[in-house]
């Protein structure tokens, strides 16, 4: 018996090694490092698409640079793309590169997986000083902008007509923006019945509220990654929010049972909404609503918005880096950049591009491109998710007046900072 | 030695008929063993490995640090209000799940109802469904301005519609009537395959003594189907507490509003794969359920009574 197994034995590891061997047989053989005929090589992109025009505006690009290049260009389509990255870091098989939120930069760079690009991969001169900033650590530049979004305010021309009320009555700031709301939804129920349509739709969301509770001096995160919400400044401003729901007339897209701000505009559920430019193009084709964007409006004397960016991001351990940094190159260079954002209906991170493609002739894309001017970009740290998270799920009670502003961001911050302290 | 092995040199491929049949079973089992040893037992013991560990997957690093992680999970309330969640998520979903599964089973099992195929069918039709569609429907049911609410203000139970997916008080009470819905036909099925081998002639009997359907259920259908409802109760309780997806997608993966749809396994699944290098600590949450699920059911076992699993 003891004969047995031992044969036995001998033909399993034979197996097993015929196995493993048959799994390394599928490896490419890697290429040398520093050659510049791209001819034969692949890279691997990892990206999120989402929208048809950003499909096509991207299918465009790898197109062009295969032709120019010669090497071929796989896309990894990413749909839940912070844990499938994560996945793909730890088993050392991310893409050469990818795209990287401003918000997630910092937790990337930190982990060391991203590779500091050199002056000829990208002229930081070339780009809005901001975004490159955004992808900056000590000097070094670790991502490449590759467009950018920023909020502004949306009117819907037809429910203000009906309401019988004119679009530039807005106000500019929000202590006025309080007091006038009240006003001009008892109009819109007037005109269209009782809360059947909103007058304000706003988000219960860092990425879009960080601005106002970093106002004066608010520090919602600490430098050393804490989560400081209950802190008197950032709750003061919090209470801004406060008062807005309690006009009545302030809802979140959910309150009226509707996916998003764009949603709910689009479908004549609101008449005001602060949106990110990506809804331009799908409330003019899609929902084809008449709607008029204004700048956002200041808080206590200061404007201010957010600014979401988008950068490529190279791999640290890329078998391919000069390949990686061609792309890099050739998906930021000015023309390129141009033809990516005429199709996708986003803002370029070039200020060149934005001239050469005409878009502050266009009145409503000129507001969102004049709020780089005054917005933040959406970044805070490396533990700024997990902040938010915790953020999102206490902030709805607080203001709704259910339990006092304090004592929900301290239920918040102790949420965020058990998870916090557990990584350090 | 060598004289040792010498005489098993000769009879090298003449196995004994018992030897044959063994390397054979080996052979099939192979596949299996592999599989079992590579994606159960490894895995586990990985997952054990790092629960006691601070793991950094990036860097591939693994810093020890005993029991901490599991220390951890009774200092902050997060983790115990999870379990809270998760444990009264069980406690109205597996009864509840088992006594519909259990009288729809004896319903369609009669054998005067008509169109018991069609019956069969339409009830089998929710555990088809993938969760994820189902918790967008149930989404969109129970919206603000869905049908639920539309129904309810129509019959005049209250005027202001409810906005069931945001209020803390109702969120999990509606993942709980859709996992109602979607388990009981799952369970129904395993029912009704024991009530065709119930022999007709207990019925019989029980009819000549003048017993009433009810007595009937209660007296022959219920304890000749105590072991299955055993088996019901492990896969309800097993299920329950690791309840994810549905809770997921409801709250976008936050567990809010204000925690109220936070589950142990979602828990797990935020500190595995969030902005923080946590994987160690998610581990030992994944471990610390796992017990909690094993005791939970042994219980539950026990209560129902009878042998258990044994008696099937």
């Amino acid at each position: 018996m003891k004969k047995m197994h031992k044969r036995f034995m001998a033909l399993a590891t034979v197996a097993v090694a015929a196995l493993a061997l048959a799994a390394c047989g599928n490896k490419s053989n890697s290429s040398s490092s520093n050659s510049t005929d791209f001819k034969g090589q692949n890279l691997k992109i990892g990206i999120w698409l989402g929208s048809d025009q950003e499909k096509k505006g991207m299918s465009d690009m790898v197109k062009g640079f295969e032709k120019k290049t010669g090497a071929k260009v796989t896309e990894k389509v990413y749909t839940d793309f912070n844990t499938q990255i994560q996945a793909d870091l730890a088993g050392h098989r991310a893409p050469d590169v990818w795209y990287m939120d401003s918000s997630m930069y910092p937790f990337f760079q930190k982990q060391g997986v991203l590779q500091a690009l050199d002056k000829n991969t990208i002229n930081t001169d070339n780009f809005y000083p901001t975004l490159t900033k955004a992808f900056s650590t000590k000097g070094k530049v670790y991502g490449a902008p590759k467009d950018t979004s920023t909020l502004a305010i949306y009117a819907n021309n037809d429910i203000f007509k009906k309401a019988g009320v004119d679009v530039s009555s807005v106000p500019k700031t929000y202590e006025d923006l309080i007091k006038w709301l009240p006003g001009f939804q008892a109009k819109l129920d007037a005109a269209y019945g009782k809360n059947k349509v909103k007058a304000w739709s706003y988000n219960q969301d860092l990425a879009r509220n960080l601005y106002i509770l970093q106002h004066n001096g608010g520090t919602p995160i600490k430098a050393n990654g804490d989560a400081n919400l209950a802190s008197d400044a950032v709750v003061k401003n919090l209470d801004m929010y406060k008062q807005l729901v309690a006009t009545g007339a302030a809802v979140t897209p959910k309150d009226i049972g509707q996916g998003d701000n764009g949603t709910a505009f689009g479908a004549g559920k609101v008449a005001l909404m602060e949106e990110g430019n990506w809804t331009y193009q799908v409330q003019k084709k899609q929902y084809k609503t008449n709607f008029t964007v204004l700048p956002m409006l200041s808080y206590e004397g200061k404007q201010g918005g957010m600014i979401f960016t988008v950068g490529w991001g190279e791999y640290a351990n890329s078998k391919v880096k000069p390949l990686a940094n061609a792309w890099i190159k050739y998906v930021t260079s000015k023309n390129v950049m141009k033809k990516y954002i005429e199709t996708t209906g986003t803002l370029p991170s070039r200020p060149d591009v934005a001239k050469a493609a005409k878009l502050t002739a266009n009145a409503a894309l000129n507001v969102h491109l004049n709020a780089n001017k005054y917005s933040t970009v959406w970044q805070d740290g490396t533990t700024l998710v997990t902040v938010n998270t915790s953020y999102q799920n206490f902030v709805a009670k607080a203001l709704t007046g259910q339990t006092a502003l304090k004592a929900a961001m301290t239920q918040a911050d102790k949420q965020a900072n058990a998870a916090i302290s557990k990584s350090k | 030695m060598e004289a040792q092995t010498n005489p098993s040199k000769k009879r090298r491929f003449h196995l004994t008929r018992g030897q044959a049949e063994a390397v054979q079973g080996y052979a099939f089992l192979l596949p299996a063993i592999i599989i079992v040893l590579v994606f159960f037992l490894a895995a586990i013991a990985f997952a054990l490995y790092m629960s006691f560990n601070k793991v950094n997957m990036y860097s591939q690093t693994y810093t020890f640090r005993g029991l901490k992680n599991y220390t951890n999970i009774f200092t902050d309330g997060i983790a115990l209000t999870a379990l809270k969640n998760t444990a009264l998520f069980s406690l109205v979903v597996v009864p509840t799940q088992t006594f519909f599964a259990l009288l729809i089973a004896y319903a369609l099992s009669n054998k005067s109802i008509k169109f018991k195929k069609l019956f069969r069918l339409i009830y089998f039709l929710p555990t088809l469904t993938s969760s994820a569609a189902l918790t967008l429907i149930f989404m969109f049911i129970f919206n603000i301005n869905g049908p639920v609410n539309g129904f309810f203000t129509g019959l005049g139970l209250y005027h202001d519609p409810i906005n069931f997916l945001q209020q803390p008080e109702y969120a999990l009470k509606v993942i709980m009537v859709m996992n109602i819905w979607s388990t009981v036909p799952n369970f129904m099925t395993v029912y009704l395959a024991s009530l065709v081998d119930l022999p007709d002639s207990l019925y019989e009997a029980a009819d000549m003594d003048g017993a009433s359907s009810w007595q009937k259920l209660l007296n022959i259908t219920v304890p000749y189907l105590r072991p299955i409802t055993t088996y019901v109760l492990l896969m309800g309780i097993i299920g329950t507490f690791q309840m994810f997806d549905q809770a997921y997608i409801f709250s976008n993966g936050s567990g809010g509003p204000d925690n109220s749809t936070l589950t142990v396994a979602l828990m797990v699944y935020q500190y595995a794969f969030g902005q923080m290098n946590t994987m160690g600590y998610a581990c030992a949450l994944a471990i610390f359920l796992a017990i909690v699920i094993y005791i939970v059911a042994r219980l539950a076992e026990k209560l129902n009574g009878g042998n258990g699993l044994k008696d099937m």
